[in-house]
């Protein structure tokens, strides 16, 4: 059998690799690091659409309506210019919608992407889908090693335990060698089509239900009076909060995401979207009483139960709807144009409260939280 | 199964996939190599390799399955395991009955191209739909490996190198945990002669241990970095790149290839080396060769061994013998070029691969007749000197390494890859 090491000078060079890989990060950030849009432009393809969230965080300039923000649930489940169309009309001037997203799930993810947004924008209200048991685990997001960097959000970083911090910093050594590479070159896709085509993940509009034949279905749905859509407290009868609790890690991610709300003053409420294997339940699985867990306790959650959404469709072509857990272009449109109406009530009772536009607007936003609570009172102070 | 349960094995996956074979497995296969009574030692043996070879094809297939399939899948991948255990039996069966045939030669060999080259379009309806994105091949772990392995024994036991194995001694070699999924391609030879006769000289417990723990640092911890700036973690990411990402791509992919595959290797030649199991080293320093024959000498040692006797040795003799002598250097350049192409294909379906084996083919051919030249007109004294020279060492080893590292972006680029690796350098 071979000697694991040949030489004492052998020895010498793999601890000095070693070291210095593992203190990559630190030095880094001592001799300054690139500028922060390349972290976005840096990520793959097939994790999401980095550029897309690059352009509309770095790029683009003035207020947002509504800012989505979640993983590939969110954005192959709303289609955003049908809400923006919407909300358009609603407002009677053209509205701004905006949405940001990676794949896979992980509410340290939405946060970054939710504070590097607000860092740049002016925001009306900010949406979210909150974790399913896609997400594993509680450790950093699977793709956190390219976006989080030794020195990054160290306020929001600092309550988390010894061991959490050390997940993080793994994900960051773990990164550090891409990060290298953006010294020398920006790698930016300036291609407006290239990042619009990114941001549609309009690869999986006409898919059908994995890799079987895409049947193009009715794309109505049918009837759900608004109000049953809102949570309205934990023991909502639509709503089932009782799900695999999140770790402490996404908890707390969770809970810093309800504080960066309050500290931007930006209304927030969640919205979920339902999966495949959600085909027959009659109320809406969560994992956690979400409200409790960001410290907005009166946050509005808006879901619709599988069996509701799909009452008229036959049990046999609601996989018709999905390209995997996702939808395809047949939910997306159908889910979409349900879930709407109480996205922009959800908006406008905001924007009621802040004495904007909709005091005007002849809907009428729907109360959605439960009766001890006003809407007005789900603001987060300033 | 509970959904904590399901929940542990695929948040743990990457500790699943190293603790089943690396650890668990150890534990297991020592204390019945230690406890159990010689009547029954082999059969325990054996029956603790299968165990512990279906939890590693579970635990590695998991990745990519949704926890609501798990239970469908793991259903599925135990029923594919029971029939991957039975074609290994008919090996036996050929080997008991047909040893002087050509049948126990090929049989596996043919198991490895229906499973391995039929094109994934017609086995997609087999594959259940929730994990359709895995291929027939998936749920044959090992099984490039075990062909040679297996064809390889033939080859001892006619050779009368080794005698015909108890089924029991058969099915822990053949599925014996720690090299069934990448190897090396140990002989039969060196196992059974590890259990008839233990030496503990060759395999060293406190050596056991450092080769442990240094490829549990490449593989773990120096191989995914390198992953980082690799074809796939850099280049192929769907979006364009400045040319420099090319070279560094190239680099990475070798540095990776080399710190992952060889660390694997390192863990599971010091696991069995703590069970007193001696498997052939697959790695030598390959990166201090100075031309690509000696390099092949020294990487992926195994299955260069298996392809010099197997293919080349018999190969080389018949064409010499058909030839004749005076043509010896050209019959030695056609079998050294035969044997790469097939090395090639046995590294994966498709035309890259193909490529590759080309690709090397060439390198190799090359490096064989420009030694000739050498030798014919330097002499021999001036040949030794030219051996010597340490710039002209440094320059071919300079050649050689980027050689080798530039033909790696055939063997892990489908054309789909090399295609979207190419449009990456548009203008940003």
């Amino acid at each position: 059998m071979f000697p694991a090491i040949w030489s004492n000078r052998h020895a010498v060079a793999l601890i000095l690799v070693i070291a210095t890989l593992l203190t990559l990060p630190i030095l880094m950030s001592v001799v300054g690091l690139p500028p922060r849009d390349r972290v976005y432009s840096g990520i793959r393809v097939e994790t999401g659409m980095g550029p897309f969230d690059e352009k509309q965080i770095f790029e683009e300039k003035g207020p947002v309506d509504i800012l989505f923000v979640g993983s590939s649930l969110m954005v192959r489940g709303v289609d955003m210019n049908y809400v923006q169309q919407q909300l358009s009309q609603q407002l009677g001037r053209p509205a701004k919608v905006s949405y940001l997203s990676l794949k896979w799930q992980g509410l340290d993810m939405q946060y970054m992407l939710m504070h590097d947004f607000l860092e740049h924008h002016k925001v009306g209200m900010v949406m979210m889908d909150m974790p399913t048991l896609a997400l594993i685990g509680d450790s950093p997001h699977i793709q956190a090693y390219r976006w989080m960097r030794w020195g990054e959000f160290p306020v929001s970083t600092a309550g988390l335990s010894f061991r959490q911090r050390m997940a993080i910093y793994g994900a960051e050594v773990l990164g550090a060698p891409r990060q290298l590479v953006n010294y020398i070159r920006p790698n930016r896709l300036v291609d407006p089509q290239q990042v619009q085509k990114l941001g549609s993940q309009s690869e999986y509009a006409s898919v059908g239900y994995y890799g079987g034949p895409f049947v193009e279905e009715p794309r109505t749905p049918p009837a759900i009076p608004v109000e049953s859509i809102f949570s309205r407290g934990e023991a909502d009868e639509n709503f089932d909060f009782k799900g695999l609790p999140l770790g402490p890690y996404h908890q707390y991610w969770a809970r810093q995401i309800g504080l960066l709300a309050q500290q931007y003053h930006v209304p927030f409420a969640m919205v979920h979207i339902p999966e495949d294997t959600e085909k027959g339940m009659n109320r809406v699985p969560e994992r956690m009483y979400w409200p409790e867990v960001i410290g907005i306790p009166s946050a509005p959650i808006l879901g619709i139960p599988s069996a509701t959404l799909f009452r008229d469709t036959p049990a046999s072509e609601v996989q018709n709807y999905y390209y995997d857990q996702h939808f395809n272009d047949n939910g997306k449109e159908f889910f979409t144009r349900a879930i709407t109406p109480a996205v922009l009530s959800t908006s406008g009772a905001f924007s009621l409260c802040q004495g904007g536009p909709w005091q005007r607007n002849p809907v009428k936003p729907i109360p959605f939280s439960s009766g001890s609570y006003s809407y007005c009172a789900l603001l987060p102070s300033r | 199964m509970p959904p904590g349960l399901t929940h542990f094995f695929s948040k743990s996956l990457l500790l699943v996939t190293l603790a089943v074979p690396f650890l668990f497995f150890p534990v297991a296969a020592w204390i019945v190599l230690r406890w159990a009574p010689s009547k029954i030692r082999m059969a325990a043996f054996a029956l603790v390799n299968l165990a512990f070879a279906l939890a590693v094809c579970l635990s590695r297939g998991t990745y990519g399955v949704r926890l609501h399939d798990i239970k469908q899948y793991f259903i599925f991948s135990t029923v594919m395991f029971v029939v991957y255990v039975l074609l290994v039996s008919v090996q036996y069966l050929l080997l008991d009955k047909k040893l002087g045939s050509w049948l126990p030669l090929f049989f596996p060999l043919l198991i490895l191209a229906l499973v391995k080259y039929v094109p994934g379009r017609w086995t997609q309806g087999f594959v259940p739909a929730p994990f359709s994105n895995k291929v027939f091949a998936d749920f044959f772990l090992g099984l490039s490996y075990m062909a040679f392995r297996l064809t390889y024994m033939v080859h001892e036991i006619r050779n009368k190198i080794v005698p015909l194995p108890s089924f029991s001694e058969y099915l822990a070699f053949a599925f014996f945990v720690p090299t069934l999924s990448i190897g090396p391609i140990n002989p039969y030879s060196a196992f059974h002669k590890s259990l008839e006769a233990p030496d503990r000289t060759l395999t060293p417990i406190g050596r056991s241990w450092g080769r442990i723990l240094i490829g549990l640092t490449k593989y773990i911890f120096l191989g995914n970095l390198a992953n980082q700036l690799t074809y796939d973690g850099l280049l192929a990411d769907g979006l364009p790149h400045h040319w420099i990402d090319f070279p560094i791509a190239v680099a990475g992919y070798c540095a990776y290839l080399y710190l992952n595959f060889s660390g694997f290797c390192d863990i599971a030649i010091g696991v069995s080396g703590l069970l007193g199991i001696h498997v052939h080293e697959n790695f030598d320093r390959p990166f201090s060769k100075r031309n690509l024959q000696e390099f092949w000498a020294h990487w992926h040692m195994t299955l260069t061994n298996y392809m010099r006797d197997m293919v080349f040795v018999p190969l080389s003799k018949v064409l010499i013998r058909r030839f004749g002598p005076a043509s010896a250097p050209h019959c030695i350049a056609a079998a050294i070029a035969i044997v790469f192409v097939l090395m090639g294909i046995w590294h994966g379906a498709g035309v890259t691969f193909v490529i590759y084996g080309l690709w090397h083919a060439v390198g190799v051919v090359a490096v064989h007749y420009y030694t000739l030249f050498l030798k014919k007109r330097l002499g021999k004294v001036r040949y030794a000197k030219y051996r010597e020279n340490r710039v002209i060492y440094h320059i071919a080893n300079a050649i050689t390494l980027a050689y080798f590292a530039l033909g790696l972006i055939f063997v892990t680029n489908s054309m789909r890859g090399l295609k979207m690796i190419l449009h990456a350098f548009r203008p940003m």
